[in-house]
């Protein structure tokens, strides 16, 4: 094929297509069969609406034409079928009618016939209508396609991407640790992380990649495996905590900010180390919104006055030589600590009013009292009701608005040390 | 978002006005980008109507300040205020980029 031709099929797609006439004049179905044949296309013939529906349904056409005035089921209700049918509704559909009965091919376009043909045919006529009704089909297809290839490759972003967020909390005595993760799009640049280090101490991370969609999504990738096989590698060779936390900071920062200086990503990061024997909770906070760290009042003795985690150093790849500074923290008997991300904070109203850190506080603080005071079945699924409560709170706040940033929140929370039961002695 | 561009000096001021978002944001890279061609690479980003950022606005002023700093100038901020203050002390931005109450301050800033 010349290029010439290549190109001009490409617009107009192939030259012959399969056509069904519905008809209940044979003298009819027969002249347009045979015009139609002879510009090359493949036919089949319907006497009547019902019998062209099962055609329709049984075989894959490209273009129907339609007679209005039928015996029975008439062309206005075949239409109609056609155009409620989930699967056939993007066929087109020429009408063919009588040149008076202008009325009628107002109600088929409206109905949303493709185009009309009125009878007597003009052979030009016939040849240039079809020819447009099926070039508008295979441009319509094309972009199906299209559509479909690109939900396709989304998919398995998606897909791809769930691999590289942990297939499930640790789960240890005492503690309870969940997360939630909704991307905004198909794939996300937040992510959150939760696993048991070499030594027994537990990392979490949460985090948020800049910008949104794809390019965020490739970066949160090369984001979580670094500090993932940095901590494991300095976890195995038995580095403290603090220590850990602060060079794996400073070279994933260093990493990103130099070997990809010219994409100007960067991560702002939560990343704590938790020794659950005693609660002690080493971090840095590279640029994150601070977590917060919230007690029970029968729990912490401090009431529910949140205590935040704030900044340590700068965003992770900011800029190459930064130093982060480690905070210690203690999770008391009874205390939870909640990171996020900002698309918790920022998802907006009606009015655009965003739902704050301030209404995050509030309902973190309250459904925590509420699972911790109130009867609780499952003790290990505490942090999961917490996280539940605020992304229903949220989610209601937003109302049907669009979310248009990815939402992680992290949750965990330490059992309240209990006295032991009473005994009953009769 | 809105952009305008005005040359004061050797200095050249983009003024930003309303919200950077995902967007918006490649529109605010690419109008800094264009600025920088022959000139002293000295600009100002005038956020006195700049309402909100995202992360994606501030990865556009990253850029701008890095290809400023890699022509051998520089790119400040005048006049940032409330939300995108907060947003620009907590990811660690304050720590690279110089910020002036003002376009003038920021303007004059770079002839001493």
């Amino acid at each position: 094929m010349s290029a010439e031709a290549g190109r001009a099929s490409a617009v107009a797609g192939p030259a012959t297509a399969r056509i069904l006439v519905t008809d209940d004049q044979e003298l009819n179905r027969d002249l347009l069969s045979r015009r139609l044949r002879a510009d090359g296309h493949r036919v089949d013939v319907a006497e009547d609406g019902p019998r062209a529906l099962a055609m329709l349904e049984g075989a894959p056409y490209d273009l129907v034409l339609l007679d209005v005035m039928m015996p029975g089921m008439d062309g206005y209700d075949v239409l109609a079928r056609i155009k409620a049918s989930e699967a056939l509704r993007h066929l087109p559909v020429i009408v063919v009618s009588a040149l008076d009965e202008a009325e009628s091919v107002v109600r088929c376009l409206e109905l949303g016939a493709d185009d009309y043909l009125t009878k007597p045919f003009n052979a030009l006529v016939l040849r240039a209508r079809v020819g447009a009704s099926l070039a508008r089909k295979w441009l319509h297809d094309r972009e199906q396609l299209y559509a479909k290839s690109l939900a396709r490759e989304l998919e398995i972003g998606r897909e791809i991407q769930q691999g590289f967020l942990p297939p499930g909390c640790p789960s240890l005595p005492g503690w309870a640790i969940a997360a939630r993760f909704e991307p905004a799009r198909s794939v996300a640049g937040d992510f959150y992380d939760a696993y048991v280090l070499p030594g027994g101490h537990v990392a979490l991370v949460v985090a948020d990649v800049c910008d949104k969609g794809v390019g965020a999504a490739l970066y949160m990738a090369l984001f979580r495996s670094l500090l993932r096989a940095l901590a494991g590698q300095a976890a195995l060779q038995r580095r403290p905590d603090d220590a850990l936390l602060a060079e794996v900071a400073a070279n994933t920062n260093d990493y990103i900010a130099t070997v990809h200086d010219r994409a100007n990503m960067f991560a702002t990061t939560f990343f704590a180390i938790l020794d659950p024997a005693d609660g002690r909770l080493h971090y840095v906070n590279a640029g994150h919104d601070p977590p917060f760290l919230v007690g029970s009042a029968s729990g912490s003795g401090r009431g529910n006055v949140a205590r935040r985690l704030g900044a340590t150093g700068p965003a992770l790849g900011l800029i190459a030589g930064s130093h982060y500074g480690v905070q210690v923290e203690t999770i008391a008997p009874g205390e939870i600590l909640l990171a996020y991300t900002d698309g918790v904070t920022d998802a907006r109203a009606a009015d655009g009013e965003r739902f704050s850190e301030e209404r995050v506080e509030d309902i973190l603080a309250d459904a925590w009292r509420t699972v911790v005071e109130g009867e609780d079945p499952a003790p290990g699924d505490r942090a999961g009701r917490v996280l539940e409560r605020i992304a229903a709170a949220a989610a209601a706040y937003a109302g049907d608005g669009e979310r248009f940033d990815d939402a992680t929140m992290l949750a965990v929370a330490r059992d309240p040390s209990k006295a032991p039961p009473p005994r009953t002695v009769k | 978002m809105e952009l305008s561009v005005s040359q004061h000096g050797d200095v050249c001021v983009v003024g930003v006005r309303g919200s950077v978002d995902g967007s918006t944001a490649m529109q605010l890279q690419d109008t800094v980008a264009a600025q920088l061609t022959g000139s002293a690479a000295r600009m100002v980003v005038d956020c006195a109507e700049l309402e909100y950022t995202s992360s994606a606005g501030l990865r556009a002023l990253l850029a701008g300040v890095k290809e400023c700093r890699r022509q051998g100038g520089d790119l400040r901020l005048a006049a940032v205020s409330g939300g995108v203050r907060r947003v620009l002390d907590l990811s660690g931005f304050t720590g690279i980029l110089r910020i002036y109450s003002d376009v003038d301050a920021a303007v004059s800033s770079y002839a001493s």
